[in-house]
């Protein structure tokens, strides 16, 4: 079942089939739950929206065309749901970053490399929401700038605009980091 | 064509965290039943969803919202008890200088802790159906921010945030639930720790912790109660084992400045690091080689678990740079003789002309046992200490040419710094 193609899952979870569905929630939902984690930056959000956005997607596996490749319809789904329980719950920015226990991190980060994308996350946590948002839907989300501003309810050029004023903060932010470093 | 931070951009959402496995559990089940229901079951469904959308909100409510009587207007910093809760507290209003602290629990707290300090002996023990909430403050804020953003009391547990603090969890063996809420509130910072017994408390448990919350206190208003510093007195619990340390870390090292120059900083907890309030100490005293530029210029460091520079995240307690510092068996003070006081609290950082090498001893009582192993660091290794956190440090500094005491520097608990320097340091 795990190596059958998201189609051929899906028509037979459509048929009843649980070994069918459950194979194709262990396919995406690490990713569904990341996408979640990503736009909210805090586990409660994260673990409520990719929950709300697998049970409709599993809800309306009925509907779905499987001509279409089904990653990216549940991404846009978590998106879509991470927002508005950011929305609903008034707080655009989280601080949980879910660090990993000490001794796994001594153990399996303790990298130049990894200290370095460490500091990139900090200084993305860092950025105001709104930038924040853009880079987390463009980076980590591989979203295009017209989906983004599709999504965020803004003109393309704002979300643009904003885009480049992020990693130019973003920028200055590390190479201060850099500097000021002990 | 990518730039190389669009590249890291792309690489660092693989350090993003995973669900716990009982989410993954709980949306697995509810993916497989979503998926076998029926458009026909619409009307039954929706039923269903408006009837748990009700059973959910009487829930939510029983756990949230508080029957618990709020505070009435008070002054001071702290808890105003709820039956059957001891607190234990700084009492006064805080200032960056003095912070203050406020201790709330359903257990008894243990006397080996105090009223400025983090609880841990009360934590190490507490029951599943305990509560302990900690709330520290650093006196007024100018203006609320994305981190400590103004909230109005009562807090409510549920803006608060699963938090494993830099990575420490007080209880390996039997995890803790620990939450954490920041405010701004009257004017003031607000760092909330919520630790339950267990890491899925009870919904009476959680209403148990709210109605407590709601009897925080922090600043102004008429004075028609006072918070009192110990609004009940200590008791030992029965059949409670005292906490004790799990190691100490005792080692002296001779290091090798660059530039004849040995910089000493001491930062208290809470402290507002290099670039302003994104990154405050989490308590720390540290000898480095005095340039800002070069990111192995630290020689010798002690800090509360979480202790970063505006680059690095290191995961705590105690470091000795592998590559400027060698172990040694000189023997070195750990006392202010030959260092005028009084001590300096705030953050300071003075640098030491040294003729070629410095004797740095560091000494840490850890709550946890440790080991001293090698780590990674920025461009090189680093020797250290890894589990925290630290119930006590002293690094003491001494020049190796002349023998004299350059420095000292005193870490508690609860990330406060005392600092003695010599008047060879400016």
């Amino acid at each position: 079942m795990q190596r059958h193609p998201d189609r051929e899952l899906i028509v037979l979870a459509r048929k009843g089939s649980r070994d069918a569905a459950g194979a194709l929630f262990d396919r995406y939902w690490l990713f569904a739950w990341r996408a979640a984690y990503a736009v909210t930056m805090n586990r409660t959000l994260a673990d409520d929206a990719a929950q709300e956005a697998i049970q409709r997607a599993f809800g309306n596996l009925g509907r779905f065309d499987t001509t279409r490749p089904f990653g990216p319809w549940l991404k846009r789904i978590t998106i879509n749901c991470a927002v508005d329980e950011l929305r609903r719950n008034g707080r655009p920015t989280g601080f949980d970053v879910g660090l990993p226990p000490l001794e796994e991190w001594a153990a399996r980060d303790a990298s130049e490399e990894g200290l370095e994308l460490w500091a990139v996350v900090d200084a993305v946590v860092a950025l105001p929401p709104a930038k924040r948002a853009v880079l987390v839907l463009r980076y980590w989300l591989d979203l295009p700038l017209e989906e983004i501003a599709g999504l965020l309810g803004l003109p393309v050029g704002t979300v643009a605009s904003r885009h480049s004023r992020a990693l130019a903060e973003l920028r200055v932010s590390l190479s201060e980091e850099q500097h000021n470093a002990i | 064509m990518p730039s190389e931070l669009e590249r890291l951009l792309r690489e660092a959402r693989e350090t993003l965290p995973e669900p716990d496995p009982a989410v993954t559990r709980r949306a697995r089940e509810s993916a497989l039943d979503a998926g076998r229901r029926r458009p026909r079951r619409l009307p039954l469904t929706v039923g269903v969803a408006l009837l748990g959308a009700c059973a959910l909100g009487v829930l939510l409510g029983a756990t949230t919202v508080s029957s618990g009587r709020a505070a009435p207007a008070a002054v001071g910093f702290g808890f105003l008890p709820e039956p059957g809760w001891n607190v234990l507290q700084t009492g006064r209003l805080p200032t960056s200088a003095r912070p203050a602290l406020a201790i709330g629990a359903n257990v008894l707290l243990s006397p080996e802790d105090g009223a400025d300090e983090l609880p841990y002996a009360t934590l190490l023990a507490l029951p599943p159906r305990g509560v302990v909430i900690v709330v520290g403050s650093i006196g007024p804020r100018d203006k609320p921010d994305a981190v400590f953003p103004k909230r109005r009391l009562p807090l409510r547990l549920r803006d608060a945030a699963p938090q494993i603090d830099w990575g420490v969890q007080v209880r390996p063996a039997r995890p803790l639930g620990q939450y954490q809420l920041r405010a701004t509130v009257n004017g003031q910072t607000v760092d909330v720790q919520i630790y339950f017994g267990t890491e899925q408390p009870r919904p009476d448990v959680i209403a148990a912790a709210q109605r407590q919350l709601d009897r925080l206190v922090v600043g102004v208003g008429s004075p028609l109660e006072r918070v009192v510093e110990r609004a009940q007195p200590l008791r030992r619990p029965a059949n409670t084992a005292a906490g004790t340390a799990g190691s100490v870390i005792d080692r002296t090292f001779l290091c090798t400045p660059s530039y004849g120059r040995a910089t000493v900083v001491s930062s208290p907890r809470g402290t507002p690091e290099v670039l302003g309030a994104r990154f405050t100490s989490s308590g720390y005293g540290r000898v480095s080689s005095g340039s800002n530029a070069d990111p192995l210029s630290d020689l010798v460091a002690v800090a509360q678990p979480g202790f970063r520079n505006s680059a690095t995240r290191f995961p705590g307690s105690v470091y000795a740079s592998a590559r400027r510092c060698v172990a040694s068996r000189a023997a070195v003070s750990l006392t202010r003789t030959g260092l005028p006081g009084p001590s300096v609290t705030f953050r300071t950082q003075d640098d030491c002309t040294v003729r070629a090498k410095v004797l740095v001893r560091v000494r840490v009582i850890l709550a946890r046992s440790a080991t001293w192993r090698r780590l990674g660091g920025p461009g090189g290794v680093y020797n250290g200490a890894v589990p925290g956190p630290v119930v006590e440090a002293e690094l003491a500094m001494k020049d190796s040419s002349t023998g004299r005491p350059l420095a000292l520097v005193k870490l508690t608990r609860t990330g406060q710094t005392q600092l003695w320097t010599s008047p060879q340091c400016v």
